[in-house]
């Protein structure tokens, strides 16, 4: 638990927690319907609201945080095994502090009795663990050669997020790759996906993890003098 | 025709025994080879034998064969025979000969009397039905005065054939008293008898001078009767009166069921609850940055301690609150149902039933109860494009598919018992009601000579009421939605003419049993004839 007094020791981990509970928190209203009467809902599609709107945000949120939480553990000089441990440590933090988010969508704006938030709930959590793996390698090879790794970061992420939704247009047999991304799988998750989806879903992240943590353990190994631990 | 009820009669054959199993009747809708949606009402469920086998079915796309099959009670398929109603089908309503032939053009059909329906409904398609000589049973007259009730028209010809035609039924349609039969100069025999009041004739024999056409109003619909026999009639002569022989005009409950459709409340959490728990979770997160930094700055865990309890609580506490503020009046509805019916309650009473969905977020199997009430079909035709239509219909419901973000209007019609009445008193204008349907109606109207007085509440069971204070007629629409709805309802059934009671009940109910939120507005309009029969 040495990581855990780290949490909160400067600003920029304070605001990407404040943002991580901020943007899903708007989203949450625009979960809402708005309107009033049902004529409304006929008239303006959106004022009918949705939860998906929230779940969309959440994992995005979700994703980010992981980049940054990621990217935040790795020191200038070295890189320890403890940066991973302290990156999910923030993860947990994020989904506990985000928790009466999930509950509250569970019981009033879905009130049908599925264990769909819990898929929603882990597979944002093993998306952000992914991402921040990603950043934490991306960021050990941009210490290593002294460079700024921030914008292949974020693009790399960005890229991840975006890319395979191309699918979405795809030809059937095709089309499950988009759930690459993780605003696809979430979309999924909240349609109602078939158990070869969930399957795929839970298993495309832990796998990048792995690829990740090979990638690491590549970068750290060419740290001559700081092995992995 | 296409959305439109219609007759359907089956007869079964080479049966050996008696068999407990299913007659059903199998419509697609859309493109044979391109996964047609498929509707199937089952006409039977219980024991099935040679014979005949009537009913009515909405016909969803007359140019798709339609299947009829015979199941077992397990659903194994028996025998199946398809029919192509392609080349029957019809663009718009026609008229309906009972009897011999008549040429009244090349559009209408000629069925026996015994072939008549005994669902009013299934008259939707008849332009005009012409009756010509008896034959006709019970309890299709009874079906054809409520379907002129709804808005049918009829000619009836008479002369020598009036006293097969004369049936229980048909007394309260018909315009004449004290029948006798006369003679034209020509010696042909016609049905003479004193017209009831302000019957007009609209057509005159051409030589004497005697009535050859009255005409009188039934509710919504038109009875014309004909003092003559068809045969006796010259071919100018009928030209004549098929001119003057207006067509069937349905009222449709669309209009008020969309405004009563729209006007549903959606239940909602209040926007409030949403940075309550942003504030909440952030005060959490200062809470915890604020112990974590006592405890560096004084070396003390305990304050650390005290307030990751205290956050740790926060949030449990909060998700329990998010438990606690759930209830029906807040959550999310997946689904609105609008029940909206006409029942009346009179000598010939008619139900008019309009049933309107719309589900707002994601795709959910809706039903209606068919209890006692037709199958429903579309209010609108087409008002369901690219979207699958999956339904089936067993001895109680009518379910169906409905998807995201659509609106799906249905209607259907029956025949309820009278299950109210009432008794005006004109000296002392009280009315005693007999409420019979054991819910209570929200509010009632007695509709005496063009003016409705107001009768705050009707109680089940027997009341009584007296009235008062009186609106006319065509002042009460400016009022409200219900206003205007009972002003339209008493032109177009011109309840004006006689003495009427009208009740609403207005309920919103949450469908318990369910998993899905369905939130149902049942909206229900009694029209009452004065009386006890």
């Amino acid at each position: 638990m040495r990581s855990f007094p780290r949490i909160f020791r400067d600003d920029e981990t304070l605001s990407s927690f404040a943002l991580l509970i901020l943007v899903p928190g708007v989203a949450l209203v625009f979960s809402m319907p708005s309107a009033t009467f049902v004529n409304e809902i006929l008239q303006s599609p959106l004022s009918r609201g949705t939860p998906l709107a929230f779940f969309v945000v959440y994992v995005l949120s979700f994703s980010f945080f992981g980049i940054n939480r990621g990217s935040a553990g790795v020191p200038l000089r070295q890189w320890r095994a403890q940066c991973l441990v302290q990156a999910a440590a923030h993860l947990f933090l994020g989904l506990l502090f985000t928790m009466p988010y999930l509950i509250y969508i569970r019981i009033i704006l879905l009130p049908l009795d599925r264990i769909v938030i819990v898929w929603i709930g882990a597979y944002s959590l093993i998306v952000s663990i992914f991402f921040a793996t990603i950043a934490q390698w991306l960021e050990a090879r941009g210490t290593r050669a002294g460079r700024d790794s921030g914008v292949a970061r974020y693009a790399i992420a960005a890229a991840i997020i975006a890319l395979p939704m191309a699918f979405h247009f795809a030809p059937p047999g095709v089309r499950l790759f988009s759930l690459l991304s993780p605003l696809s799988g979430m979309i999924r998750l909240y349609a109602g996906a078939s158990a070869a989806e969930l399957s795929v879903l839970f298993t495309i992240p832990p796998v990048g993890v792995l690829i990740a943590l090979l990638l690491i353990r590549r970068e750290s190994s060419r740290w001559s003098h700081v092995p992995l631990r | 025709m296409a959305s439109r009820y219609a007759p359907i009669r089956i007869d079964l054959s080479g049966v050996d025994t008696p068999i407990d199993g299913i007659l059903r009747v199998t419509q697609r809708i859309g493109a044979i080879d391109q996964n047609p949606d498929v509707v199937t009402v089952d006409l039977v469920h219980g024991t099935l034998d040679n014979g005949t086998y009537a009913g009515t079915i909405p016909i969803f796309d007359p140019l798709n064969p339609i299947d009829v099959a015979v199941l077992s009670s397990d659903g194994r398929l028996i025998v199946e025979q398809s029919t192509n109603v392609r080349l029957f089908q019809r663009t718009a309503r026609f008229p309906v000969v009972s009897g011999p032939a008549i040429p009244l053009g090349a559009l209408e059909v000629v069925v026996s009397p015994s072939e008549l329906p005994t669902e009013w409904w299934a008259y939707e398609s008849v332009d005009s039905l012409w009756i010509n000589g008896g034959g006709i049973s019970t309890a299709a007259w009874q079906a054809i005065a409520q379907w002129v009730f709804a808005g049918g028209s009829i000619v009836v010809f008479t002369g020598e054939d009036y006293y097969q035609i004369e049936s229980p039924a048909f007394r309260k349609l018909f315009p004449l008293r004290e029948t006798t039969m006369g003679h034209f100069p020509d010696g042909t025999p016609y049905l003479a008898g004193e017209p009831m009041e302000s019957i007009p004739v609209v057509l005159s024999d051409n030589q004497a001078g005697s009535p050859l056409l009255y005409q009188t109003t039934y509710g919504a619909g038109t009875v014309s009767v004909v003092s003559v026999r068809a045969p006796d009639l010259a071919a100018d002569r009928m030209a004549d009166i098929g001119a003057r022989i207006p067509g069937a005009d349905w009222y449709s409950l669309l209009r008020f069921g969309s405004e009563f459709r729209g006007s549903m409340r959606v239940p909602r959490p209040i926007y409030l609850i949403a940075p309550t728990l942003v504030v909440i979770i952030l005060g959490c997160v200062a809470a915890l940055r604020w112990g974590i930094a006592r405890r560096r700055a004084t070396g003390n865990p305990l304050v650390m301690g005290i307030t990751v309890l205290a956050v740790v609580a926060l949030l449990v506490g909060v998700s329990v609150w998010s438990g606690f503020y759930a209830n029906p009046a807040k959550q999310l509805v997946e689904l609105f149902q609008l029940d909206f019916s006409i029942q009346t309650h009179a000598t010939h009473g008619i139900s008019l039933g309009y049933a309107g969905f719309v589900s707002p977020a994601t795709t959910r199997t809706a039903s209606i109860p068919r209890d006692k009430v037709s199958v429903p079909t579309y209010a609108l035709v087409n008002s369901t494009p690219h979207t699958s239509f999956s339904s089936a219909t067993d001895e109680g419901l009518f379910q169906f598919a409905i998807q995201a973000n659509e609106v799906r209007d249905f209607r259907h019609y029956g025949s309820p018992r009278r299950l109210m009445s009432f008794a005006l008193d004109r000296r002392a204008m009280t009315v005693q009601i007999s409420n019979t349907l054991f819910y209570e109606l929200d509010v009632g109207f007695v509709l005496v000579d063009g003016y409705l007085y107001q009768i705050p509440r009707i109680p089940p069971g027997d009341s009584s009421a007296v009235l008062a204070d009186r609106i006319p007629v065509r002042s009460v629409g400016n009022r409200s939605l219900y206003g205007e709805l009972l002003e339209a309802i008493i032109k177009e059934y011109r309840l004006d003419a006689g003495t009427w009671l009208l009740a609403v009940s207005d309920r919103t109910r949450e469908v318990p049993g369910t998993q899905v939120p369905i939130e149902v507005r049942d909206v229900q309009l009694h029209l009452v004839e004065e009386g006890d029969e």
